[in-house]
């Protein structure tokens, strides 16, 4: 079996371009699942809905400029039958919603400028509105808003938002740990760049300056420390024969 | 329960793990190794002071050999330099990383071995809150550069790097000196075997840690939020109480 890794973010021209939309939304925080079990022992990992609104946005532009959903057809099905005493009494009502969800993409055209295109994909999305459990019957009045997030979150798997929940991979302790490591590391403040620390040992106009230079520069990767520190030699022999 | 203290040997924790010198810490006893250890350093310590062999304890009989072997590796290092001996190091990170104006003066005297030689001693004025302290086994001044030097008796660990880099910085600001040598030196109490393992920090890496440290002092000291616990290798022998990723893993 292929080792599962976390996923890498790429770029529209990533070695892959088809699946650039893909690989760039395809790993889920793991802060904004919950896990959940229904009867019949299915087990499951649900993702935070406004958590998913947001990587739209941040893929397309606000919802209803750079993307949105539009109500197709929606309905009150008729479900499994409800029983009192071996009796029908009535039955299950079901809430389906189907819906398009659109949104635009900048795309490289043949000439190698971008240009948006409009896409859009249709899904369904379901909800219980009269149901039983073990308290009796019931209504859920917040069935068409549920439906409504349902479909909208299947239409964004079908572009690859969140695939690495639908693919089964939270099931796999080692790469949620592996993804809370990778978010953990994409949120740490990001310091000043190698040419921006370079600008500043060579801007150094003492050896005080200097030292607040590097002082400044803690927390770089070897490769950068390696880089910066010939400038920093430079810098102060030239600070010191002045 | 005592609440942490900076130290220059827990600096690879700290500096990893800001939440680990937040929390208190459980109270220890020193265990036979730690205590063995001590007393080797207390033996060593006359030694050098010394400069010449020292009657030993009836008890500390058992390390002769590795006390003799000790000396004959370090009395040349000695010859022409100045030596402190148990140098007590504070440091203040924020503001600014000088040495404050709190280390004891040096009690020199000439001897035969070297320029002269300064037995410092054990702290005696109180640790102060955002402090690091450290304390440097030997520190050897000789023409412009400083090697300090680590005994140790136990096992080779990576925590060891990060605690002679701090006690450099802290040798090279009260010293005044631009790049310090430093080596933990491993003392096989069993088979008087010596290891060194020696680092060459230069300003530049001396600068580089002072940030590093001042980083860490401001999420250790200053912030108001309570800092994410980081863990990794430094997490062996964390005394913190009430990790919550001590709390997980014990789950």
């Amino acid at each position: 079996m292929a080792k599962k890794t976390a996923p890498q973010i790429t770029t529209i021209d990533s070695a892959h371009p088809n699946l650039a939309l893909w690989e760039s939304v395809q790993a889920t925080d793991p802060d904004f699942t919950k896990g959940f079990s229904r009867s019949g022992g299915f087990r499951g990992t649900a993702i935070n809905h406004t958590y998913q609104t947001k990587r739209a946005t941040q893929a397309f532009g606000p919802k209803g400029i750079g993307w949105g959903s539009k109500i197709l057809d929606e309905k009150y099905q008729d479900g499994a039958p409800i029983l009192h005493k071996d009796q029908v009494i009535g039955r299950e009502v079901v809430h389906v919603v189907h819906i398009e969800l659109w949104y635009f993409l900048d795309v490289r055209g043949k000439d190698g400028s971008f240009e948006p295109r409009r896409g859009s994909i249709e899904a369904f999305g379901q909800t219980t509105f009269v149901g039983t459990n073990k308290h009796g019957t019931y209504t859920d009045e917040e069935a068409p808003k549920k439906s409504l997030t349902d479909a909208e979150s299947k239409a964004l798997a079908a572009l690859g938002f969140s695939s690495d929940v639908h693919m089964g991979l939270f099931d796999d302790n080692k790469y949620v740990n592996d993804l809370k490591v990778a978010v953990a590391e994409s949120e740490k403040p990001k310091g000043p760049s190698l040419e921006e620390l370079k600008a500043k040992v060579e801007a150094a106009a003492t050896l005080d300056e200097l030292k607040a230079a590097v002082t400044a520069a803690s927390g770089i990767s070897d490769a950068d420390r390696a880089a910066l520190k010939p400038v920093y030699l430079a810098r102060k022999a030239a600070l010191e024969a002045a | 329960m005592t609440q942490s203290v900076l130290s220059a040997s827990g600096a690879r924790r700290w500096l990893a793990c800001a939440l680990s010198a937040r929390l208190p810490e459980e109270a220890s006893s020193p265990g036979p190794a730690a205590i063995t250890g001590t007393r080797f350093h207390k033996a060593l310590e006359g030694a050098i002071t010394a400069q010449q062999w020292v009657d030993l304890d009836p008890l500390d009989e058992h390390m002769a050999p590795a006390l003799r072997a000790t000396l004959e590796w370090v009395t040349p290092q000695l010859s022409d330099a100045e030596v402190l001996v148990e140098q007590a190091y504070e440091l203040k990170p924020l503001g600014h990383y000088e040495q404050i104006p709190q280390k004891r003066e040096p009690q020199w005297r000439e001897t035969m071995g070297c320029s002269r030689i300064a037995l410092t001693g054990h702290r005696e004025y109180p640790m102060r809150y955002g402090c690091i302290y450290g304390t440097a086994d030997l520190v050897i001044l000789s023409k412009g550069s400083a090697h300090v030097i680590d005994w140790k008796t136990g096992k080779k660990s990576d925590d060891h790097e990060a605690q002679l880099l701090t006690l450099a910085l802290m040798v090279a600001e009260a010293e005044k000196v631009s790049h310090v040598r430093a080596s933990a030196v491993y003392v096989n109490l069993t088979n008087a075997k010596i290891t060194e393992r020696s680092w060459l920090f230069d300003a530049f890496d001396l600068h580089l840690h002072a940030g590093a440290i001042v980083s860490s002092a401001m999420k250790i000291l200053v912030d108001k939020a309570m800092p994410d616990a980081n863990p990794g290798p430094h997490c062996h022998f964390c005394p913190a109480i009430g990790c919550p990723e001590k709390l997980r893993t014990s789950r």
